[in-house]
This record gives structure tokens, sequence and C-alpha cells, in this order.
């Protein structure tokens, strides 16, 4: 047989290629970068070795916790209301098949269609004075102003949980869709209710996706920002309102590069933290 | 009793949900048929004078169709060109043996949890030694690279690429080039398909890396542009809501005609996706 020997080197090289140039050389150039502290007028930004004293300063900086403690907060709030509410949708679209199903389906997708930005500029829109949901908070009587800075974290919320639902119920669609039926079979024969179906058959096989989506919620939550970024120019979101946010604003604004970079390398650091805890549990599962 | 109050309770909630989902696209299409005037003093969901006055004067007198065509190509060429690489590296990952092939899965399944916006600032960095900001592929290149990609690739090649099939075409003398393009691709086809669209969806909303990358208004992406019309607050917010909108309500129409036609192939693709790991 002529099985070109390397011919398998051939179809790795196009994708390795981009993949060095701009996820290893970008992440190593950043992790480098940290460990300098160059002066403003140097001509190269790899000056004044200063080792992981960037780090320090990241775990002494006032803005970047608040940033992380806005996310943590944010991540409590959402990530709860999110799962329930995709596990509810998925559960009464399951128990639908057909048209009901197919059209709910496309329903509740049709936000992740939306890009970010246009997104929140439209929810931008609806939360001013004579939007929809300004008219609909004055009508139930709740504060209306949802753009202040004390409730901004809302208008977020409301955002969000908008454009991420209908993304992670079609994954646990996916799921359910997975499930043998023999199990179900099985559990009619026993003479199980519908209730009794979804807390022991349904919900536990679940449970691997929901961690799966977890943990992708998670890292994203501290990447946030082109919610918030689009929502300065409506409010008045500080500049360290998330991490990711902060650290565009230290590069683009304050211009220190090496500091910025020490701050994006702890990013990268705490996903592959919460990635190395999920797939663990994983593992463990399987 | 309690069987009508439950359809009651069942309604009532899909009748709120459906309306949360729907009721912000719905938004849309009847705003970008108002004038700025009438947005905020009017029914916001229902018409009022619809004119098309926004779509006009976004296509005639603003940079917007650029934004559009712009978007449309890098995406393209971004979905087209990582798909490609990705079945060509998960082929040659799920159907060869060799010397590091582990250590480069390992390397992938790392490189999966790496944000790439966290990475944007060096991106940018490097790119302006290459010359490619301000370039087409300053956006499609790092767009491209999809270690998702790759993964999802081996393991589709894996459970549905036959080895005697392949085994086959090369006692019939067919050249490795020739047993990819010819087997390899069309088994690949549901996965190249759904990662096309996952990868163009991405670029597509991708908002971080071109505003780095990007730095002239000609050769904004879509949602960059519309936002950058924000940012700059032009003293006609009639005008600049026009563009905002008319931007708006294609780009969102667009996306969902692709996801509309292309359905089941996310659905599988989401259903893999989840089960890595």
């Amino acid at each position: 047989m002529n099985v070109g020997r390397y011919s398998y080197i051939f179809f790795l090289v196009p994708f390795f290629s981009l993949f060095m140039l701009f996820i290893v050389v970008p992440v190593a150039y950043t992790f480098g970068l940290s460990l300098f502290d160059a002066p403003p007028s140097a001509a190269s930004l790899f000056t004044n070795y200063i080792g992981f004293n960037q780090y320090l300063r990241v775990l002494r900086d006032g803005v970047f916790w608040q940033g992380y403690e806005n996310m943590l907060y944010f991540t409590l709030l959402w990530l709860p209301l999110m799962l329930i509410l995709s596990i509810l949708i998925a559960l009464f679209l399951d128990s639908r098949r057909g048209k009901i199903g197919a059209l709910g389906k496309v329903v509740v997708f049709l936000p992740y269609g939306v890009p970010t930005v246009i997104g929140t500029l439209m929810w931008g829109y609806m939360f001013t004075p004579g939007g929809v949901v300004h008219d609909l908070l004055v009508f139930f009587g709740l504060p209306s102003n949802i753009l202040a800075p004390q409730y901004i974290l809302y208008a977020m919320l409301l955002i969000i949980v908008w454009e991420w639902t209908g993304y992670n119920t079609v994954i646990l669609l996916a799921g359910l869709g997975s499930i043998p039926s023999p199990l179900y079979e099985a559990a009619k024969i026993d003479g199980a209710s519908s209730w009794q179906v979804t807390r022991f058959i349904k919900l536990p096989m679940l449970r691997k996706y929901l961690v799966f989506i977890s943990m992708l919620t998670i890292i994203g939550d501290q990447l946030l920002f082109n919610e918030p970024f689009i929502l300065s120019n409506l409010s008045s979101v500080s500049f360290g309102f998330t991490p990711n946010l902060y650290v565009y604003h230290v590069t683009y604004f304050l211009e220190e590069f090496n500091y910025s970079s020490a701050v994006a390398f702890v990013l990268i650091l705490v996903s592959l933290i919460v990635a190395v805890i999920g797939i663990r549990y994983f593992r463990s599962e399987s | 009793m309690s069987r009508i109050f439950n359809y009651i309770v069942t309604a009532l909630v899909v009748a709120v949900l459906g309306a949360y989902f729907l009721v912000p696209l719905w938004w849309l299409v009847v705003s970008s048929t108002k004038l700025y005037s009438a947005v905020f003093s009017t029914n916001p969901l229902w018409f009022d004078r619809p004119t098309l006055f926004n779509y006009v004067y976004a296509f005639d007198h603003s940079e917007m169709p650029l934004w559009l065509v712009n978007s449309l190509i890098e995406s393209g060429s971004a979905g087209a060109i990582g798909a490609l690489f990705a079945a060509m590296a998960g082929y040659s990952l799920a159907k060869y043996r060799f010397k590091g092939r582990n250590f480069l899965v390992i390397v992938i399944s790392v490189a999966l949890m790496i944000p790439s916006t966290a990475i944007a600032f060096p991106t940018f960095v490097l790119e302006q030694r290459l010359s490619l900001v301000n370039t087409y592929f300053g956006v499609i290149l790092p767009s491209a690279v999809s270690a998702f990609g790759a993964y999802f690739m081996s393991i589709y090649a894996q459970e549905t690429i036959p080895q005697d099939v392949l085994d086959a075409a090369r006692v019939d003398g067919a050249s490795e080039f020739k047993v990819f393009r010819s087997i390899v691709l069309p088994y690949l086809k549901p996965a190249f398909v759904t990662l096309f669209i996952f990868i163009f969806a991405a670029t597509w909303n991708n908002y971080l890396l071109p505003l780095f990358v990007l730095r002239q208004a000609s050769l904004y992406m879509l949602p960059q542009g519309l936002a950058s019309v924000l940012i700059n607050g032009s003293t006609f917010p009639n005008l600049e809501y026009a563009i905002q909108v008319a931007g708006s309500a294609i780009s969102v129409a667009l996306m969902i005609a692709l996801f509309l036609s292309l359905e089941k192939y996310i659905e599988a693709g989401l259903g893999l996706g989840a089960v890595r790991g």
C-alpha cells in the first residue's frame, strides 16, 4: 500500500501555523510583556525586567478586584436564573415534539443570532424613557431608571439572559434527545409519573450538560466586554466594571501595556483553572 | 379543575417568555420604519406612519453598506478557511498514527479554554509587525483559528470515516490528496457546515478584535460601525438612529436567515460540542 508516510504533516501544517501565530505566540507574548515595566519613553516594551512584580500590583489593585466582585455577584444572579429557565424551556419543548416544539426552539434561539453589540444597542433604546422596558417598569411601579449606576447590573442581566438562554436550551435539548428510549419504556412499565421521569431520568442525564454550560458561563462572565462597553455610552459604567473591560481600559487609554498584559494573563489563568476543574469533573463521570 | 389551572399557568409562562424573546426583535422591525422623532412618542410596538427613510438614508449617506460587505467577506472567508483547515487537521489527528499525536490533541484541548478576548491586544501588536492592521486578513486569520473546530473534526472523523474505505482507495492508487478530497471531505460535510456556521457567526459578532485591528471607518465590520455611530454621537440623532436601526435590522435578518436554513446542522453541532471533554 502506498500510504504517503509523511502526508499527515501536510494536513496539519495549515491549521497549526495559524494556531502558533494567533494563539501560542500572543499568549507567550502576553506573559513575556507582563514580566517587564518599560518606561513610557522606552523604545521597546521589553525593557526593565521586574519579574513577577506586575502580578503583585494586580493583587493589590482595587479596581481589578472590584471588577471580579461585580462579576461574581453577577454570576450568582444570572447563572441560576439562566439554568432554571433553560431547563424549564428544554423540558417543555422536549415534551412537545412536532410543530410546537420546533417553533419554540426557533423562537428561543433567535436572540443568539443577534450580535451582542446590536442586541445591547436595541435594549439600550428600550431602556430609555418612552421605550418598551422603561414603560413596563413604570407600569409595574418599579424603579424605571434602569440605566442608573445602581441598577446597571440588572439591565445587563436582562440583556444577557435574553442572549444566552436559547443557546443553552438547545444544548440541553440535544442532551434530552440523547436519552435512550428503552429507559422511558422501562419507567412507563413501572408506572412512573411524568414528574418521576423528569426527576429520576431526565435531570440526572442533563447533569453533564449543566456542568458544561456553567463552566462556559463562568469563564465567559469575567470576559464580558461588549455589553458593558456599549452600555457605558448610555450610562456611567465604570471602566473596571468587568475584568475584561479593565484590560481594555489599561491598554487603550492608560497605555500601560506591561501592566495590562499581567491583568490579561491572570484572566487566561483563571479561565484555565475553571476549565481544568470542569474537565476533571467530566473525567470522573465517565 | 387542577388541569385547567395547570393549563392556564403554562399558557401564561409561555406567553411571558415568548414575549421576552420576541419583543426586542419585533421592536426592531417596527422601529426601523419610524423616524427618530417618533420612536419615543408613539406606541413602541406598533407602526406609526411607516417610512423607509432609515434604510434609504443608511444606504445612500453612510458607510453602512461598506460595513455590511466587509462583515460578509470577513466572516465568510474566516468560516471557509477555518472549517477547511480544521477538517484537514482533524482528519490527520483521527486517521494517521504518528509520534506526537497525543501531544497535539492535548495542546488543542488546553487552547480550547484560552479566551480570544484576553489575547486581542497581543494579536494587534503581532499584526502591526506583520502589516495586517487595517486589512481583511487581520480579522480573517485570527478568526479562522478554531481549536474547538479541530477538536470537533477529529472526533467527527473518528466516528464517521470507515478505515477500510480509505484503505481501498489507497490500494486503487489514489493519492493522499485525492483520498482527502473525494472521500474524507464528503464524509465530513455535516461537520464542515456546522463549523462554518459557528466561525461565521463568531466572526460576525466579534467586536473586540476589529476594534483593535480595523482603524478606518471604511474598513469597519457591521457591529463595530453601528457602535461607532453611537460613540461618536453626531448632532443629528435622527440620522445616527437611522443608520443604527437599518443596519441592525439587516444584520439580524441575515443571521436569522442563515440559522433557519441550516438549523439541523446547528443542533447536531451543539449536541456534539457539549459532550466533548
